[in-house]
């Protein structure tokens, strides 16, 4: 029974699978280099069973994005602007 | 535009850009799995905290409802069918909040503290969650404050204290609406900041309502919170909680404010939609288990606060619809136990011309004669209890037509009260005027007016006092009692005008007397 459950709770979307997929997207096409660093940086937070997969996507506008599992570390110039949006906005909005 | 306002504009651009530290940020992400009448299965989100703003994709927001064990259900705020299956969902950190402060008073927002009136952006001093506790026990204090509510009938007989929580109970079109209004428009002296929460209503109806609270000013003291009928069902939902934070926020501040639920039986209903549409278990008429908790919750949000944090007050006014004049029904059941007393609104008194329509019997107020001022107190004693009899006996008494003096004499006088009684929607009464209107019947003086004369007879008179003998008035609003002195001068100043001026205007305006 307790072990029953004790694998259940270790059965969480949380936990390092076997081997983890790392979505990165970056707005330019990465080179060799940039690529390696950047995997191994998430390598060093998420584990060493993490794979890179690299994509462009243009509408990042700069900087990468990458997506392991319930993560997404964004560094792009578009999630800045958007950040950026909403200070204005609230500092408009705060009396 | 004038240049020195663009200048500070651009200047506060300017400082908050350079402020500004642009950081990755690192959040949590789902994909929906599910997607469909105004709920998400969303798989990931595991870091996501219950009551979390969830922001799809496409923009749309959410609010985690369920966490379940390897995906989190949330509901829609907005247009579901621009989410499709695939998209992603980030986790915002906060916290589902409405905008609270000043600022917002005078406006009309949505669930979520968005304007609806064009007026611009609203100003806000901060956030409250929408899902807070009530006050505890050693937070409180006695109810013991009336909160006047103009109504005559309400203030005489069920009358309602600061930090209490009536409900207005009654069948569709019997007036539930225009009394929680007529509150609102006697506040205007009294300080009270109003919130008045509009569940599940046409837009037609709600916007009828601002007109009349612009109408007569009330709006400067007035925040409305719109989920109309159009709206989605998780709007609907937490549309009353925001309007309490709002509210609370007022409370804690010290001052005193009131909240109105109009109404909870739709709210009752968009809750019954989200449970079986996220697959809980539905029980007694298909509502969810935690119904009683789903109103409870909020309805004690409501009290009187201690000295000690700033003898703040919110009174919350919920209303509920009954079918057929049935308040045994769930929901009306549910909210009756919950709240200190109910206003019970009749069809038939309705529609045989008794406004407001309240069943004296079936009302009552668990607070009591402790929210109510002395002057009224002493007036209105007994006059609950006597209208209560009068009813009962007017039934009985028409198989009979023999009846004794004294039975004649009371159902003569009840007549006389319940025509008293009566009163037009959006003209609320200060207190001085309900305590004259009250002595004049209660002490006999307007026995031998005809029935359908008692409304001008009284209107004449206020007039008369106001003009001749405006002390009277202005000391019972003082001084909210009736002193021996006061007494006094009122009997004077009635009987004065009884010999005098009633019998002039008989003759002037070529009525006879009898």
């Amino acid at each position: 029974m307790a072990e029953g459950a004790a694998r259940e709770s270790g059965e969480t979307a949380n936990e390092p699978s076997e081997r983890q997929v790392a979505l990165v997207k970056s707005a330019v096409p990465l080179d060799g280099k940039q690529r390696a660093m950047i995997l191994q940086r998430l390598r060093t937070r998420f584990g060493p069973q993490v794979q890179g997969q690299f994509e462009v996507d243009a509408t990042l506008l700069g900087g990468v994005q990458a997506r392991v599992g319930d993560q997404l570390i964004d560094d792009s110039v578009a999630c800045k602007l958007e950040v950026l949006r909403d200070v204005l906005i609230k500092s408009g909005e705060a009396e | 535009m004038p240049e020195s306002k663009t200048g500070d504009i651009i200047r506060r651009f300017e400082q908050e850009i350079g402020a500004f530290e642009p950081r990755a940020r690192a959040v949590d992400v789902g994909t929906v799995i599910e997607v469909g009448d105004g709920v998400a299965s969303v798989a990931g989100l595991s870091n996501v905290m219950y009551n979390e703003m969830l922001k799809f994709s496409s923009g749309v927001r959410g609010i985690a409802l369920s966490l379940e064990h390897d995906a989190v259900k949330a509901v829609i705020l907005g247009d579901y069918t621009r989410i499709a299956e695939g998209d992603a969902v980030f986790g915002t950190g906060f916290v589902a909040s409405a905008p609270v402060g000043e600022g917002l008073l005078g406006r009309v927002v949505d669930a979520l503290g968005r304007p609806l009136d064009g007026k611009g952006p609203v100003r806000r001093r901060g956030y409250s969650y929408v899902e807070r506790s009530a006050p505890g026990i050693t937070a409180r204090d006695a109810v013991r404050t009336p909160l006047h509510t103009g109504i005559l009938a309400i203030d005489a007989m069920v009358p309602v204290g600061r930090g209490q929580r009536e409900l207005i109970i009654g069948d569709r079109q019997t007036g539930k609406t225009a009394l929680a209004v007529d509150t609102i428009l006697s506040q205007r002296e009294a300080a009270v900041v109003c919130v008045y929460v509009a569940i599940g209503q046409k837009l037609s109806s709600v916007a009828q309502v601002v007109h009349t609270l612009e109408q007569h000013g009330a709006m400067d003291y007035t925040i409305v919170v719109v989920a109309a009928a159009s709206d989605p069902a998780a709007l609907q939902y937490i549309a009353p909680y925001a309007g309490c934070a709002m509210a609370e926020f007022f409370m804690e501040k010290g001052q005193d404010s009131l909240v109105i639920y109009d109404d909870l039986t739709k709210h009752a209903w968009a809750y019954r939609q989200l449970s079986l549409l996220l697959r809980r278990p539905p029980g007694r008429e298909a509502y969810p288990g935690d119904i009683f908790y789903l109103h409870s919750r909020l309805l004690e949000r409501a009290g009187q606060l201690g000295a000690e944090l700033g003898g703040g007050s919110l009174t919350a006014l919920p209303i509920v619809e009954t079918q057929l004049g049935d308040i045994s029904a769930y929901v009306p059941t549910n909210i009756i136990s919950i709240t200190d007393g109910q206003v019970y609104l009749e069809a038939d008194l309705f529609h045989s011309g008794i406004r407001p329509a309240l069943n004296v019997g079936l009302s009552v107020s668990r607070v009591g004669g402790a929210a109510q001022t002395k002057a009224m107190r002493q007036v209105a004693g007994r006059m609950r209890l006597d209208l209560a009899q009068y009813r009962e006996l007017a039934a009985f008494a028409q198989f009979g037509s023999d009846l004794d003096v004294s039975t004649r004499a009371m159902l003569d006088r009840g007549r006389r009260t319940t025509e008293i009684l009566k009163q037009p929607p959006y003209a609320p009464r200060p207190l001085e005027q309900q305590v004259m209107s009250i002595y004049l019947v209660t002490r006999g003086y307007l026995d031998n007016v005809p029935l359908e004369r008692i409304k001008e007879c009284e209107t004449a008179f206020h007039r008369y006092v106001a003009h001749v003998h405006a002390q009277v008035g202005q000391s019972i609003a003082s001084e909210e009692q009736l002193s021996p002195d006061t007494e006094a001068r009122l009997k004077a100043a009635i009987e004065e005008f009884k010999e005098k001026v009633w019998p002039a205007l008989g003759s002037s305006e070529g009525i006879s007397g009898a």
